[in-house]
């Protein structure tokens, strides 16, 4: 490893557990209820990725710069991930964040397009990818050269509209669009296949889409998985195997963690996790 | 006169309108119309056939509008508005963009296919989504009328076209900003129509007056939002007011009537011609066979209307 890239992974793995610890004290203020931690924990190495090494263009000052790459999220309900890194980043301030899920708040558990940085309207499964394909192809016509980025899950790729989409991306050669699978191997209610990523990447193969497997905790996997070019025209997946509820033990593979909101001891336990490792 | 295709009237509109606004996208699911290939023949790169996928389409008509695109989405209504229902819901009326959804075959225009390509109760599902605004057309002039307009709306739009051809009932140079139009013949009772229906309730009045017998006619073209100060400006002056509709009572114009005028406090004496609840299936026949199935065929309700304007 270069010595770059170690300094930045170390930054990244920083990050990460700032995050990760952010994440739990908003869910223990606000009670929990709509959290979501198992699948938020799951994609957080995934938006320090994304968000910080410079894989997803985007402008501090104009959120909303039509020439911004496009990060369109499906499994919203990992809104408190991108809440805090909206609010690193300074899209959103710190008294909007306080007010996270309190009555009137702009902030709720899940993201609208109100909210600078976020694009669309999520707590419906199955949509973004043929938003993302629209998107991109508004870049083909016009010119442009951003990206677009969708983040969904792998209990998501059960939606039959999410296979409508792939086939769409592939037919039209939407080159310009990754979609990123957070491969948790469990929805809300059971564990899925171990080896449904090796099936998942089978299918998006079929369709002619460009595959990686990934380890999305793993930031040199990541980055591995981010820079891979491709010669042809289509579209790209990148499946990254995750663990559901990631940094907190008790939580780490657990279904019941999908959206259970933990009572206050549970909570302090696992914060007591993130003060023994920081001592 | 020459009769002319809904279709054809709305997309050699539709056509004239991209040559001036280079942002003008078309999608369709797989259904073509004879006035298209030359939309396709000359915007090759604002053309896009997605398929039979709607719930796709509607989505990538999403990702078009969020980035400042006119979004002008074609298929059979059926497909086009209940199969994609949710998608709708949240990825156009949520996000409030100005995609013009344009189904084809209002009513029982798909008489013979059956209840799966028909359209009877759309209007009424897709009223029910508080940012979408419904056109319903009566003739290829008010047709060409409101593609101009639906062109620069604001808000999510559907669009009814009839899948038939008929002649033109009112001249290039009408407006209909409005929404509605009224046929005035001095009558004291008034007949409230829509689409394709207005050709036939026309017919009714001709017969109504050879019986001495007058009535006025009102067009609703635009069904959402009602203009509803005007149009009740309108009606309050008649004694009974006749709905004729090719759609079922909750599913179509009657409802939309009827709320308004409870709504306002109005007592009329009304009159529902609309089509039965029913999807119908295992009886197939053409529209007219249809129409007297549900008896609003124009013999039997000039009969049943001249009895009620005497009573």
């Amino acid at each position: 490893m270069i010595k770059a890239d170690y300094i930045n992974f170390k930054k990244f793995e920083k990050l990460s557990y700032d995050l990760r610890k952010s994440i739990l004290m908003s869910a223990k203020k606000s009670g929990g209820r709509g959290a979501h931690l198992g699948g938020t924990m799951s994609c957080v190495d995934i938006l320090i990725y994304l968000y910080f090494s410079k894989v997803l263009k985007y402008f501090k000052k104009v959120p909303d710069h039509p020439l911004r790459d496009r990060l369109y999220i499906g499994k919203g309900h990992a809104h408190l991930a991108l809440y805090h890194i909206w609010s690193k980043i300074g899209f959103i301030n710190k008294k909007k964040l306080n007010s996270y899920t309190r009555n009137g708040t702009k902030l709720s558990v899940q993201l609208d397009h109100f909210i600078a940085g976020s694009e669309y309207n999520t707590g419906s499964l199955g949509h973004v990818i043929g938003v993302g394909i629209g998107t991109a192809l508004k870049a083909r016509i016009d010119k442009n050269k951003f990206k677009v980025f969708c983040l969904i899950g792998d209990g998501e790729c059960e939606s039959g509209s999410i296979w409508e989409s792939v086939l769409c991306a592939s037919k039209l050669k939407i080159k310009n669009l990754v979609v990123i699978v957070d491969m948790n191997k469990m929805s809300e209610m059971q564990k899925l296949d171990e080896k449904s990523d090796i099936e998942l990447k089978n299918k998006f193969k079929s369709y002619n889409w460009n595959t990686i497997i990934a380890d999305g905790h793993s930031f040199s996997s990541l980055r591995k998985a981010f820079s891979k070019q491709f010669k042809n025209n289509y579209p790209t997946v990148i499946i990254a195997n995750t663990i559901k509820g990631k940094g907190v033990s008790y939580m780490e593979n657990k279904v019941e963690w999908h959206h259970q909101a933990p009572s206050q001891e549970q909570f302090n336990l696992a914060l007591k996790e993130y003060i023994n490792e920081k001592n | 006169m020459k009769k002319i295709d809904f279709r054809n009237a709305f997309f050699d509109e539709m056509f004239l309108l991209a040559k001036k606004n280079k942002n003008l996208i078309f999608l369709t699911g797989d259904i073509s119309a004879h006035s298209l290939p030359k939309f396709q023949k000359k915007f090759p790169s604002r053309f896009y056939n997605l398929g039979v996928a709607e719930q796709n389409m509607i989505t990538v008509s999403t990702g078009l509008a969020m980035n400042k695109k006119k979004v002008f989405v074609f298929s059979m209504i059926p497909f086009l508005t209940m199969r994609c229902y949710e998608h709708i819901k949240i990825d156009i009326c949520s996000h409030n963009l100005p995609v013009v959804l344009i189904g084809i075959g209002s009513g029982l225009s798909y008489d013979t296919d059956g209840h799966s390509a028909q359209a009877i109760f759309d209007i009424g599902i897709m009223r029910m989504l508080p940012e979408m605004e419904i056109y319903n057309p009566s003739d290829p002039i008010s047709t060409k009328h409101i593609c101009k307009i639906v062109s620069t709306n604001k808000n999510p739009t559907y669009v009814r076209l009839d899948k038939s051809q008929q002649v033109s009932i009112y001249n290039k140079k009408d407006s209909f900003k409005k929404g509605f139009k009224v046929f005035k013949n001095k009558g004291k009772n008034c007949i409230i129509s829509s689409g394709v229906m207005v050709h036939k309730s026309l017919r009714i009045i001709n017969e109504l007056k050879e019986k001495n017998l007058k009535t006025d006619l009102i067009d609703l073209i635009k069904i959402k939002p009602l203009p509803e100060k005007e149009i009740l400006k309108v009606i309050r002056k008649y004694n009974k007011i006749f709905i004729i509709d090719e759609n079922t009572f909750s599913g179509g114009i009657s409802s939309v009537i009827s709320e308004v005028l409870v709504k306002n406090f109005i007592k009329k004496k009304i009159n529902f011609f609309c089509l039965k609840n029913t999807q119908d299936v295992g009886n197939y026949g053409n529209r007219e066979w249809l129409h007297k199935r549900h008896g609003i065929d124009v013999k039997s309700l000039t009969k049943k209307i001249y009895k009620l304007s005497n009573d």
